[in-house]
């Protein structure tokens, strides 16, 4: 009985340990995170490999558990900044393109019909700061403005408060935190008044949202392929895979297979921009 | 009771490798010498560490750690007041309003006629225990804030998602804890003085209120403790309908703004994405080092508090 209790756990040891062998764990931005799984899903069927992959904490997550050797690739949907490069002095971080994408503001479809139809930067800027809090002033209903603020470490506010505040000094005000772009989106439709940030692949795919364009110096400009490419609109942004050790092969394969062209219909599925301008 | 009990019948005896001059070594006794070394090893480790990490957090914010409502990591500023509060009032809330519903249905239920209906309403009861806490957040998401945001709309909640979404959630999922050691207390106590009351012509109403709930309350009382802990200790179901906004203060706009408006508890903030952000800045992680041990140390506090308060009279 004692032996073959003890077999039987020394085969579960086995199997869990040769499991993790073949398997690769990603972590990170829940905006690359539905390419991965998409990626990870045909490879399992086709190639055999297993791929975890956790949106858990977003891109800081992505960096962090590199940092710590828990994952293999991170997801991040922002650029790594100076301030991470410091953070993880003794990590070398290689980043992989696999996709674009931008950061849109975001307001339920009734707010929109209501009127608001734009922002600009500083009044994007004041609303952050709670100097504007209510739709009035926006042209839009006599309703309060809740800005739901995506959790710290999320690239979604990285990007978003690049735009606003440049290098400048950020102010510390709490907001109400939202995480993944799928809590993010439906708080947005369930909280009257409630605007977001939120990729703009996850905006478009949903009537029940609608992007709000961006006026900068007068001109709107609205986050669609040509602004993004073009880097005018200015929360577009890049969607990355960063490893931090030499590949191992079912790295590499998955690398290829996002590269390929089925990979990066994959990406144009979810409606992010590939890498390259399809000339077809 | 039970339990212990049986502990007391025990003696330390087992642990003696040398006695009446000689060895007494046994395979039996070293290996739970050495289990009961390492779960002890483990549960200390652990709390050793916490106290450790978290030391530095604690001189250099001090009392202000306790005192002021301002967590901003960017500027390393690290008040947790609005934090301990949001823990403490959703808890609080939830057994004040689980409490009625479990003290009567419990009642109700020991004085129900139909032991079939009886026996399947408490294995009912029994059940929600059993339920992940992350589906009752989902529930909570999609049945729990949508009502609550139109009922309450108009006294100024703007979300749906708040302490007091939080706090109904937690005393439907404390509810099960509560409800069981209340109704086995009452049981008891019913089968024993049942008949003198009958005799002395009491009401039920009379025999609850004169008997069974003060005899009981040790009983109510540790239920209660149980309760908070769980109350306190709920992460996941809480993370999703409490609409985390940190440093929020019933000073800003009044506590039923503060009640019905999102919020932050010890559990949420410890649940959120902070800990991957901290990687590498070790005043923050021992800041949210210090949550945590102060989130043990108070369910520790108010379980023993609460079961001496009850011990020993069930």
């Amino acid at each position: 009985m004692f032996i073959r209790a003890l077999f039987s756990l020394g085969m579960g040891i086995l199997v869990l340990s040769s499991q993790a062998e073949a398997s690769i764990k990603i972590q990170g931005s829940s905006t690359v995170g539905p390419i991965v799984v998409k990626a990870a899903e045909i490879l399992k069927s086709n190639k055999d490999i297993d791929i975890v992959v956790d949106t858990f904490g977003g891109s800081a997550a992505g960096l962090s558990s590199l940092a710590s050797e828990t994952a293999q690739f991170g997801m991040i949907s922002k650029e790594i900044s100076e301030e991470d490069k410091k953070k993880y002095s003794n990590v070398h971080f290689t980043t992989h393109l696999i996709g674009s994408d931008a950061v849109a503001m975001v307001i339920s479809k009734k707010l929109y019909d209501q009127g608001v139809k734009s922002l600009s930067l500083s009044q994007l800027k004041e609303i952050y700061e709670k100097k504007i809090t209510n739709w009035k002033k926006l042209g839009g209903p006599d309703q309060k403005i809740i800005f739901l603020n995506k959790e710290p470490g999320r690239g979604t506010w990285e990007v978003f408060v690049k735009a606003v505040y440049g290098q400048g000094n950020v102010p510390s005000i709490s907001h109400l935190e939202v995480g993944s772009n799928e809590e993010a989106k439906s708080k947005v439709i369930n909280t009257p008044g409630g605007i977001t940030q939120l990729s703009v692949a996850w905006a478009q795919k949903d009537p029940r949202v609608k992007v709000l364009g961006l006026s900068i110096d007068g001109k709107l400009i609205l986050p669609d392929e040509h602004s993004i490419r073009s880097k005018k609109y200015p929360m577009a942004r890049n969607l990355y895979l960063v490893s931090s050790k030499p590949l191992n092969d079912g790295q590499k394969i998955l690398l290829d297979f996002l590269y390929s062209e089925a990979g990066q219909n994959i990406v144009e599925d979810y409606g992010y921009l590939r890498v390259r301008q399809n000339t077809k | 009771m039970a339990i212990s009990g049986f502990a007391k019948t025990q003696n330390s005896e087992i642990f003696y490798l040398f006695r009446d001059g000689r060895f007494k070594v046994s395979a039996t006794r070293l290996m739970s010498i050495a289990i009961v070394g390492f779960v002890t090893l483990i549960s200390l480790s652990a709390f050793i560490f916490l106290i450790w990490k978290s030391s530095d957090a604690l001189m250099r914010e001090g009392l202000s750690f306790f005192s002021t409502a301002n967590w901003h990591f960017r500027d390393h500023s690290y008040g947790a007041l609005a934090l301990f509060l949001g823990t403490v009032v959703t808890a609080v809330f939830s057994l004040l309003i689980c409490a009625p519903f479990s003290l009567f249905g419990a009642w109700a239920l020991q004085n129900l006629r139909s032991e079939k209906l009886r026996l399947s309403i408490e294995a009912l009861v029994t059940l929600m225990a059993s339920v992940p806490s992350v589906v009752y957040g989902l529930l909570g998401i999609l049945l729990l804030r949508p009502a609550l945001l139109q009922t309450f709309s108009f006294y100024g909640m703007e979300t749906g998602g708040g302490l007091l979404t939080a706090s109904i959630l937690l005393s439907i999922m404390i509810l099960p804890t509560l409800f069981s050691l209340q109704l086995e207390s009452f049981s008891k106590l019913s089968k024993k003085y049942q008949e003198q009351a009958l005799s002395l012509g009491l009401s039920r109403t009379k025999f609850f209120w004169s008997i069974v709930f003060p005899l009981g309350l040790p009983a109510i009382l540790s239920s209660f403790a149980l309760g908070f802990g769980r109350a306190a200790g709920e992460t996941v179901a809480v993370f999703l309908v409490i609409g985390r906004l940190d440093n929020k203060l019933p000073t800003e706009g009044g506590w039923i703004d503060y009640l019905l408006n999102a919020g932050q508890s010890i559990t949420t903030k410890l649940g959120g994405p902070e800990i991957f952000i901290s990687y590498q800045s070790p005043q923050h992680e021992s800041a949210l080092l210090l949550l945590a041990l102060c989130l043990v140390l108070m369910s520790i506090g108010t379980s023993s508090l609460l079961l001496t308060i009850s011990k020993g009279k069930v």
